[in-house]
């Protein structure tokens, strides 16, 4: 099976093999399309994902369904009793969750932000662990807070790291390193085992579409390929307009982002000051 | 307009290489086909190095779209992209009113990328004005 065009989401029905898979359907819909993507497995749902204008704004899969309590008692330390008290009340009047847990004062806007997203690409993550088919059904908007949802870059990049999480957490750590906070970085990591490199990390605005993402490091990892001397690895920076695209490889990393000229020359020289002190450090240890 | 021919398009690269110490070895290449058109260098090594630039620049020359866009609207080629090796620093330059066609000049890593650049902007844009002769 493979990733959906217009064709398949025009369907409203997409085989998924992987969180790809259900990231490209959503490309797929149209802007205004407001529903939910049912992901089922032998007639049984695997999981679910909710979808607002073309973003993430909920999933849920079959074994994690205490699993957002879990997260947030994790990523604030409140007590598990005070979480499901706000989460039964906002059941029995099916009000937005995150919404009555900031009005409660149980969690900031960040730690909210970080918990939803985490929740999410993990059940995305379990709900696509075997292939399942996909099943659209509109539904009426629940008014979900933008802030509070998820691109499709943004979510599959989130997903992938849960298989790839050693090299996830390098993968942001380089980014940090490398970008300022006003750019846009983006890691993929090259596996034998995947025909295309897998993104796992993605910070600041662009690419909004996992498919963008994914043509990303499909362009980043042959242009690394092509201008690579034996045992050499290149950076590149190619400029269209005012914004530079760069991307350099880190072992079984690829690092690419968006940023202006300059930008890239900053990025250039902490690049080659970066590889001087390997240097110097592999002299040492001879 | 005057279109150049091949013999001129060789000269024009002999020359500007003649002229730019900045660089090792200088190249147009057309991106759509991945083929070498002209090139000129000062060694062997350079020559190797400028020789495989037809291939690289038709990757690097095509990235996705830096900004939204429809599904199978075409992305506009890059003007110039740099790259940086242990061993060489290339710069690929689009020739303007040309698409798909780039003068790429190569220098050692430790060159001043900047004149480089400057370099290979100026055979560039002079090929662009002398109206350079592979049609599109």
């Amino acid at each position: 099976m493979t990733s959906p065009g217009g064709a398949l989401a025009g369907r409203r029905e997409v085989a998924v093999c992987s969180p790809v898979d259900v990231c490209a359907f959503v490309d797929d819909l149209e802007p205004t399309d407001v529903g939910e993507l049912v992901l089922e497995s032998h007639q049984a749902p695997s999981g679910s994902v909710f979808i607002e204008h073309g973003r993430v704004c909920w999933a849920a899969a079959r074994g994690l369904a205490r699993r957002f309590t879990q997260l947030l008692v994790a990523h604030t330390g409140v007590s598990p009793e005070v979480v499901e008290r706000v989460v039964v009340g906002c059941l029995a009047d099916r009000a937005p969750l995150g919404e009555r847990l900031l009005e409660a004062r149980v969690v900031s806007a960040e730690q909210l932000r970080a918990t939803l997203l985490q929740h999410a690409a993990e059940s995305l993550h379990v709900a696509c662990l075997e292939p399942v088919w996909g099943r659209w059904h509109p539904r009426r908007s629940r008014g979900y807070a933008s802030r509070f949802t998820f691109s499709t870059a943004e979510m599959l990049a989130r997903s992938l790291a849960e298989e790839n999480a050693f090299e996830a957490q390098e993968a942001g750590r380089r980014i940090r390193e490398a970008f300022d906070p006003e750019e846009s970085g983006v890691a993929f990591v090259r596996r034998g085992d995947r025909g295309v490199p897998q993104p796992v990390a993605v910070s600041g605005s662009w690419p909004r579409e996992a498919r963008t993402l994914i043509e990303i490091g499909r362009w980043a990892s042959s242009a690394i390929d092509v201008a690579s001397e034996a045992g050499a690895e290149p950076f590149i920076a190619t400029t269209r307009g005012d914004a530079s695209l760069v991307a350099w490889p880190a072992g079984r990393l690829v690092l690419a982002g968006l940023t202006t000229e300059l930008g890239a020359a900053r990025i250039l020289t902490r690049f080659m000051r970066s590889r001087r002190e390997e240097r110097k450090d592999s002299n040492g240890r001879l | 307009m005057m279109s150049m021919g091949a013999s001129d398009l060789d000269e024009a690269i002999d020359q500007a290489l003649a002229q730019r110490p900045e660089a090792s070895a200088l190249a147009c290449v057309d991106a759509r086909s991945g083929l070498v058109l002209a090139s000129a260098a000062r060694s062997e090594e350079a020559l190797d190095a400028i020789s495989s630039t037809g291939v690289t620049s038709s990757v690097l020359s095509a990235p996705p779209s830096f900004e939204g866009r429809e599904e199978g609207e075409p992305v506009p080629p890059s003007d110039r992209t740099l790259v940086m090796t242990r061993r060489w620093v290339q710069v690929h330059e689009g020739v303007p009113g040309r698409p798909g066609l780039f003068v790429v000049g190569v220098a050692d890593a430790g060159a001043n990328v900047g004149l480089l650049a400057s370099c290979v902007r100026d055979v560039s844009s002079l090929l662009g004005a002398r109206g350079l002769g592979a049609r599109g």
